[in-house]
């Protein structure tokens, strides 16, 4: 089926060639591009070439994370180490304040103790004065 | 078979889990190779470097060939990745040789001896021509009339927007055609 928009613009297209000279020069001028634009031919055995480092690499795992993905494996080495930064320095913390807490219960035993050697000093003092 | 014979038998879905098989990936390569290997001739002027980015474009399709889901999307991709390629290369060997030579090319002077006088005489007159003007706008030139794209379809090849390809387009043949008069006054005086 003809298009009906398409023939006449062609013919619009043809008018104004005939009345204008530089459209068909430009016309011409296109159409020496075309012509000196054919695709070339490809190098010999370019194909082989081209099949045969295919075949090397269809030798190596197809989805490999590592070589699709390089950049995820930044990723994942950043929040590997990250983990275990992170990881040290709350280990850390709770060393500290465990060791506080430890050092907590010695300040209180050495009160306790020194509030009780006191009592029994007091209580002798006391009965000292009472005899 | 299609155009390209790859998976005539699934002729609208390349996605699949496994790698085409070495036939089927040679015959999708003689499909193309002419108009990849063209492409990067084209816009780097020098065969090796062409043939070097040409068959990494093929080999970079063969990874990504589960991805495109059709022949047009096929073309499509070789089109785009082989403009961008082989535009990237020229860049690197421009700054890594001579940046100054490369920025002085681009406004060579056309000397009508350089021309010789072989029967293909016109052919070798507009590649000489094309060979002047910046790396984009030769490639959209190359997709306007080696692919026989349309300006939209050029667009969305190459991410850009219309009237930018259409002002490349304008400005390439307007410089064409001014550089090829000159040309010919020079070829006419000797």
């Amino acid at each position: 089926m003809v298009d009906f928009k398409k023939f006449v613009k062609r013919r619009q297209n043809d008018a104004l060639e005939i009345n204008d000279p530089s459209a068909t020069e430009e016309a011409a001028f296109e159409q020496e591009l075309r012509n000196a634009l054919r695709p070339l031919l490809a190098p010999e055995n370019f194909a082989d070439r081209v099949v045969a480092r295919a075949q090397e690499i269809s030798l190596q795992p197809i989805h490999s994370f590592s070589t699709r993905w390089p950049i995820s494996r930044w990723a994942v080495a950043a929040v590997l180490l990250l983990t275990i930064a992170s990881g040290g320095y709350l280990e850390h913390q709770r060393a500290r304040r465990i060791a506080g807490e430890h050092a907590r219960q010695q300040v209180l035993l050495a009160l306790q103790i020194t509030s009780s050697t006191l009592q029994a000093v007091r209580s002798k003092v006391d009965s000292n004065a009472s005899n | 078979m299609g155009e390209m014979g790859l998976r005539s038998a699934h002729p609208k879905s390349f996605a699949s889990s496994a790698r085409p098989s070495s036939q089927e990936f040679r015959e999708l390569v003689e499909a193309h190779q002419s108009r990849v290997f063209s492409i990067a001739f084209r816009i780097l002027e020098d065969p090796w470097t062409a043939e070097e980015v040409a068959q990494d474009v093929f080999l970079a399709l063969y990874r990504d060939l589960d991805r495109l889901e059709s022949e047009e999307h096929v073309l499509a991709w070789l089109r785009r990745v082989t403009v961008h390629r082989a535009i990237d290369a020229r860049r690197h060997r421009a700054s890594r040789v001579d940046f100054a030579a490369e920025e002085f090319r681009e406004d060579r002077t056309i000397v009508a001896s350089e021309i010789d006088a072989s029967p293909s005489i016109a052919s070798r007159r507009v590649e000489y021509l094309i060979a002047t003007l910046s790396p984009t706008q030769r490639a959209v030139l190359l997709l306007r009339y080696q692919e026989d794209m349309l300006p939209t379809e050029i667009a969305t090849t190459l991410a850009m927007p219309l009237g930018t390809v259409k002002s490349h387009l304008q400005r390439a043949l307007k410089l064409l055609r001014a550089k090829a008069a000159r040309l010919q006054k020079e070829v006419a005086h000797g």
